[in-house]
């Protein structure tokens, strides 16, 4: 071939790596530091839950057990915060009377997994995670109250923890980040 | 002159490799691996830590190696063609060994007071594999020179020592 093309191949060849790689750095860079802002723990953008969370967990009403999870995320980077999924367990632990040493077991009582979906660059979405009977919890994990539970376990009968996962994509869909919080302690019975 | 400038340029070329595939990484991942933010510590596993860094350094001394070869060579030489192209490929596998190292999905655990809170996990997979499409036209670049110094070989040597015999040389 003569040498002035690929002298000119050489040098388009060039100008292309050059812009790709100069808008892959600039993309990372932004993103990182979006991604810091987002969440830099003064400014709290990312609040889950935002306030207290309700519930009513009395096993001896399955039906009427509920649980409310507020959560608030603001996206002050500068991409979209898109697929963003958030996953929240509720874990029981009890003394399981069915057995001759009342033996200390964990089940999972609530499970469920919102898609949140996308908060614009500049956007916030304030909502709850909400759960009721029917929707969430998992009536055949939980024990029969009479015959079951041991009341006498000290220094609960009941001991209720959460497990919260929050992820999404950010940086046109480049980075993805999962934050998981887990056995969280929330409440008590009696 | 013209070979003692080779030895130096390719001696150059070498510690900036050994500086931006080793010696940066190692500093970024040992700096991240243990952080604190109110009060809680955000840790990158000792296991995951230690295997990023071996295949960080393991790549990172066959690119410098190989970045040493390249540089120190004849311009427009067969050699020069052949370690470039060999660098390239190198290159890309150390790109690849931050994935199969578990560099791409980073997982730091949330510990406050000796309790395990949770997990942050940072996957950037998407990000290497675009960044292994533009390297692309580096291995397309690299590949033409390699054919385009075996092709034109007659014609490159000649201009060569042309130019050397006329006494500018540019090796």
């Amino acid at each position: 071939m003569n040498m002035r093309y690929s002298r000119l191949f050489r040098w388009v060849v060039r100008g292309f790596l050059l812009v790709f790689t100069l808008s892959l750095s600039s993309v990372s860079i932004l993103g990182g530091y979006s991604a810091m802002t987002i969440f830099d723990p003064d400014v709290h953008n990312v609040k889950i839950p935002d306030g207290e969370i309700t519930s009513n967990l009395d096993i001896t009403n399955p039906s009427g057990m509920y649980i409310n999870v507020p959560y608030n995320i603001s996206n002050s980077g500068v991409y979209d915060l898109t697929n963003i999924e958030l996953s929240f367990q509720v874990a029981m632990t009890y003394g399981d009377a069915s057995t001759p040493l009342n033996e200390t077991t964990t089940v999972i009582i609530f499970s469920k997994e919102e898609i949140i979906g996308t908060v614009v660059h500049g956007g916030s979405l304030k909502s709850n995670l909400v759960g009721t009977g029917t929707d969430g919890f998992i009536i055949a994990n939980i024990p029969d109250p009479s015959t079951e539970v041991d009341w006498t376990r000290a220094p609960y009968a009941l001991e209720f923890y959460v497990t919260l996962t929050f992820s999404a994509f950010y940086s046109l869909d480049l980075y993805k980040f999962t934050v998981n919080i887990m056995d969280l302690p929330v409440g008590h019975i009696p | 002159m013209g070979r003692s400038f080779n030895i130096l340029k390719g001696l150059i070329y070498l510690s900036v490799y050994i500086t931006t595939t080793m010696v940066i990484p190692f500093l970024t991942f040992t700096y991240i691996k243990e952080m604190q933010v109110m009060d809680v510590n955000i840790i990158l596993e000792q296991p995951d830590y230690e295997r990023i860094i071996f295949w960080v350094s393991a790549f990172g001394l066959l690119i410098s190696s190989c970045a040493f070869f390249t540089y120190s060579s004849p311009k427009q030489s067969i050699r020069k063609g052949t370690f470039a192209l060999i660098q390239v490929i190198v290159n890309c596998l150390y790109v690849w060994s931050y994935k199969f190292s578990g560099a791409t999905e980073i997982r730091f655990e949330l510990i406050i007071e000796a309790t395990n809170l949770g997990f942050i996990a940072i996957d950037v997979q998407n990000m290497v594999k675009l960044y292994m499409g533009v390297y692309f036209l580096t291995i397309v670049l690299k590949g033409y020179d390699f054919f385009d110094f075996v092709i034109n070989r007659k014609t490159i040597r000649e201009k060569r020592y042309k130019t050397e015999l006329g006494g500018i040389s540019k090796a």
